[in-house]
């Protein structure tokens, strides 16, 4: 359909041999040899004669042969670049990508490789539901290395930003293999790092009111359930759950079935001046749950926290982005709680130098300082450092032997929606490279229970 | 590394835009480009493929096919720009009254309510939405919205950006503000849905309720202000490619990229604070029963600011071109100091007007969001053209067209004049003192029988520079004869060059060949520094009647 006379690869790869040996492809008088009513030589612009490009163009012939083959390489490169662009803006995959999460039709596929578990691949999508037009249908699931499998389901009102009332509905179940374990405790040394493999299913229900729009209450009801058992893919050397922890004492809850019912009150403020790369205000949350040991395990407890955001401007694009959690369960008579509910830290959401749920205890503290800049209009460089411990009650907390990792990346945006972003960080133990959807104070053991 | 060689040796080697030769005929005023042509089929545009021609393809291959940006094309031998389906000068010729900048080409300034309107098209998401409904007449009118928040801020934008648009030369759609009820709205059931980014589908009659309803203050009973602009009689085959001509129209020859009156749009742009021209910003429209196409910009509603109402010290929607690899890498090493992106201070305090103000304004160095290929190319001629038709403007004018946006607050009114008017004078002498100025060529004749060319500075002119500050060399050849005859310096508030002097006695002959010659005229600013560009005069010395100019160059 497009009818302009463009450089279209097909075109310019006939003709290129041409353009090496003529002068340029149109100059000023070619373009206006033969405007209507000028009838003189030279169009509107009035020449007898034109400008004499003879001896430029005789300068400029040996040069122009002998670049031809960048030129010939350069479309044949980019030709299947605008194909694909082509192809891709026809089926609109990337508009509905660039729409993000909060939008009720969209689809992202999601790609990417790490070292463990391997390949990712997936996909986020979303919809408007049929049987009520108030609301949209939501559709999640990845699929990555040998085993992990992630299916998602929600039924929300679509404006889940504005003032008023809102709901939403999860189902979700997933398999991730080689989850890691080191025992509770900061002490635990890495070498003892020992794998399983969680099953997992969460149904959620929450219901939110907002009085404002930077203040909101939300009723989250919830039922989930984990069952680890022994990794089955481990390469020699390395350790499942069950080989190294014999009992469960060291590893409360992974033969029991562990599962419960979930319920919890939330107050959110959002004083930010941008939901997507604020550079000034703050946030706070609190919040208190309480779990209802089913099955097997029938151990209740209460879990409660607290988190806070910063974000102080330095001038110009330059922002120090503040970041301080505390979090807590308890139960009634200081019986163990099974390891998968405990408080966690470590992975890309809170200690970024260290693996996934590397400490794990009763409850943590975490803080962070990230200083962030722009370096362009839809992206920010930062540096950050995260700083973090675990410890049996939070009144036990002391600064010494603080966690700490350290590292940089870049934060990816539009206008209006974080996109992703891409960031490397380093502890005393190992470093770490990932590239997210979710932002980084984003914490990744809360998102199930909210 | 041969090809970088090459290269250098390429650039060197190329001479300069030589001079040309002008026929003894009066200029042409008006190019015949509306001879009928079969309609064309509509042009599709893909952002993507648009993305990686705008900053990868062709910026290499223009760099490897060692092509050189010619002048401006769509000229006249005044390198004036000729009345055509792309521009038509108006302000420039004679000043408008105000009252016609205010009215512009609007005929009725009341969308037709006979009959509720019908929605056959809209986008209702991101920043600019809009609908394409059927009056009671049958004509379709575009809807364009405000941001609730920040009420008239768009709609006042579009209909002042048009009317200075329009009053300058361009085509813009006939635009007014109306006040259309919710209720007059209702989606025809075919109608169409039409993505930020330009994916369409079937319009959710309860999506459209909805974000109508978000559009309406309360206490206005269901009413909104919407800009309306009614489209042409004729069909709308998409936006005018940036470069290239249309295969299939047979009156489009020039290059779009060579046209002046795109290349000096870039003044006009920095002026109103266009940042995001784009194909998806113009229209061409095949007029029936005309039959032939009319070019038009569309999509103002970014500009004057409308786009950035919201504070904020670093957001996506800036004044900054979204692609700049090397001021990325820049950036990332300065680690936040130094050249950091523009703070986006938001919609003024008095409302009705976005983010557009004086400080920072630098109309040389502004830079639009997206790589445009006319922009790309404005050389020093195009940049002065467009300079004196933003100069062009009176602060009469510039008030008859923000009046046509119809604020609500006198003192929005009052702001945003006084804003356009400080911008255009910035433009003026931050230009003008950059380049050849010279303009307004006659030769006029003494009563003592000698003849001389008179100049006149722009700058001063428009009162923008003193006379004292700029002076002006002329040099005269004779291109037949390939000899340079002489230099003349003047300055001060009387620039005229006698040219007796370059008169060689044996012109005598009609057909004497040597009767042709250029002036050349450079400018020097009070410190003594030359000023971008050359400006040719050509002057053929009749025998019988005098010299008299035959073309101006300027490059």
């Amino acid at each position: 359909m497009g009818t302009h006379r463009q450089h279209s690869p097909l075109r310019v790869g006939c003709a290129l041999l041409l353009l090496a040996l003529l002068p340029p492809i149109v100059t000023a008088q070619d373009a206006t040899r033969d405007l209507p009513p000028a009838t003189e030589p030279g169009g509107a612009r009035g020449y007898a004669s034109p400008p004499d490009q003879a001896g430029k163009d005789a300068a400029l012939f040996l040069p122009r042969v002998l670049l031809l083959p960048f030129r010939i390489a350069t479309h044949v490169a980019t030709a299947p670049l605008r194909v694909t662009a082509g192809a891709i803006s026809s089926s609109g995959l990337i508009e509905r990508m660039g729409r993000g999460f909060r939008d009720d039709r969209y689809f992202i596929p999601t790609f990417f490789v790490d070292p463990d578990p391997g390949l990712n691949v997936g996909f986020r999508a979303g919809h408007g539901n049929p049987f009520h037009q108030g609301s949209c249908i939501t559709y999640r699931a990845a699929w990555g290395g040998s085993e992990d499998q992630v299916y998602a389901l929600t039924l929300r009102d679509r404006r889940p930003e504005s003032v008023g009332w809102h709901y939403r509905l999860t189902a979700k179940y997933e398999i991730r293999s080689r989850q890691s374990y080191f025992g509770l405790g900061n002490i635990s040394t890495y070498v003892y790092r020992t794998f399983y493999t969680n099953e997992r299913y969460v149904f959620l229900g929450k219901l939110g009111y907002k009085p404002e729009p930077w203040m909101s209450w939300d009723l989250a009801v919830g039922i989930h359930r984990d069952q680890p058992s022994p990794a089955t893919d481990l390469d020699p050397g390395e350790w499942s759950l069950e080989r190294r922890f014999h009992s469960e004492f060291m590893a409360p809850g992974w033969r029991i079935d562990p599962q419960n019912v979930w319920g919890e009150i939330a107050l959110s403020l959002d004083r930010r001046n941008h939901p997507a790369h604020p550079t000034e205000g703050w946030s706070a949350e609190g919040f208190c749950g309480y779990a209802y040991g089913t099955g097997a395990d029938n151990l209740d407890y209460v879990r409660y926290g607290g988190e806070g955001h910063a974000y102080v401007p330095l001038g110009g694009s330059r922002v120090l982005a503040l970041r301080l959690a505390g979090e807590e369960a308890r139960t009634s008579e200081n019986r163990p709680i099974k390891f998968t509910e405990l408080v966690s830290l470590g992975g890309p959401s809170s200690l970024r130098g260290y693996v996934e749920d590397r400490f794990r205890e009763n409850a943590a503290v975490l803080a962070t300082v990230e200083y962030r800049y722009r370096i362009a209009p839809f992206a920010e460089a930062c540096f950050f450092a995260d700083f973090g411990k675990v410890m049996p009650r939070l009144l036990d907390f002391q600064f010494l032997a603080v966690h700490r990792s350290w590292g940089l990346g870049l934060r990816m945006f539009s206008d209006d929606r974080f996109l992703f972003r891409m960031q490397g960080a380093i502890s005393d133990e190992c470093w770490a490279l990932f590239a997210t959807l979710e932002p980084a104070f984003y914490r990744n053991d809360r998102r199930d229970r909210r | 590394m041969i090809g970088w060689v090459l290269l250098a040796f390429a650039l060197v080697a190329a001479p300069a835009w030589a001079s040309g030769r002008f026929a003894d005929q009066p200029p042409v005023w008006a190019v015949e480009d509306t001879i009928p042509i079969p309609a064309p089929e509509p042009s599709g545009w893909n952002r993507y493929q648009s993305f990686i021609d705008q900053y990868w393809l062709q910026p290499v291959d223009d760099v490897l096919s060692l092509r050189s940006h010619p002048p401006a094309a769509d000229v006249n031998s005044r390198e004036e720009v000729p009345a055509s389906s792309w521009f038509t000068p108006r302000n420039g010729l004679r000043p408008l009254p105000p009252e016609v900048v205010s009215w512009g080409n609007v005929a009725e300034s009341e969308i037709d309510r006979s009959v509720p309107l019908r929605i056959i098209e809209a986008r209702l998401e991101g920043p600019e939405p809009f609908a394409i409904a059927v009056e009671g007449s049958g004509r379709h009118v575009v809807l364009e919205f405000d941001d609730s928040r920040y009420p008239e801020v768009r709609t006042a934008a579009i209909i002042v950006a048009s009317r200075l648009l329009h009053a300058a030369g361009y085509n813009v759609l006939p635009s007014f503000i109306d006040e259309i009820l919710i209720s007059d709205l209702s989606a025809e059931p075919d109608a169409r849905r039409v993505s930020e980014f330009g994916k369409t589908g079937a319009l959710d009659p309860f999506e459209l309720q909805e974000f109508l309803s978000r559009l309406a203050p309360e206490g206005a009973g269901g009413s909104i202000r919407v800009a309306a602009s009614r489209l042409p009689e004729g069909r709308v085959i998409g936006g005018f490619a940036e470069r290239g001509t249309r295969s299939d129209d047979a009156n489009d020859r020039i290059p779009h990229e060579d046209r002046r009156s795109l290349r000096g749009l870039r003044v006009f742009a920095a002026w109103l604070d266009h940042t995001r021209m784009r194909t998806d910003r113009t229209l061409d429209v095949y007029l029936e029963p005309q039959g032939f196409l009319r070019h038009y910009l569309t999509g103002l509603g970014a500009t004057l600011g409308a786009r950035m109402t919201h504070p904020h010290p670093g957001g996506m929607e800036g004044r900054e071109p979204y692609v700049d690899w090397i001021r990325w890498l820049r950036n990332w090493g300065a680690m936040g100091f130094g050249d950091v992106y523009a703070a986006r201070r938001g919609a003024t305090r008095f409302g009705g007007v976005g983010d557009l103000g004086v400080r920072g304004f630098d109309p040389p160095r502004w830079r639009p969001a997206y790589a445009y290929e006319p922009f790309r190319r404005a050389d020093w001629a195009d940049a002065f053209w467009g300079v004196r038709g933003v100069t062009a403007f009176t602060d009469e004018q510039i008030r008859a067209a923000v009046e046509a946006g119809h604020l609500s607050n006198p003192a929005a009114t009052n702001y945003l004049t006084g804003v356009l008017a400080e911008r255009r004078d910035r433009i003026g002498w931050s230009y003008l003192a950059e380049i050849n100025a010279a303009d307004n060529f006659r030769v006029v004749r003494s009563p003592q029988g000698r003849y001389s060319l008179t100049v006149e500075d722009l700058g001063i002119t428009r009162g923008l520079k003193h006379p004292q500050d700029v002076q002006y060399v002329l040099e005269f050849r004779l291109p037949d004869l390939g000899e340079t005859l002489g230099l003349q310096a003047r300055g001060g508030d009387r620039l005229e060059f006698d040219l007796m002097p370059f008169l060689p006695a044996d012109w005598r002959h009609r057909d004497d060949p040597s009767r042709y010659g250029v002036a050349a005229l450079c400018a020097y600013d009070a410190r003594g520094r030359r000023a971008e560009g050359e400006t040719r005069v050509h002057i053929y010395f009749d025998a019988e009647r005098g010299p008299r100019i035959i073309g101006v160059e300027r490059g």
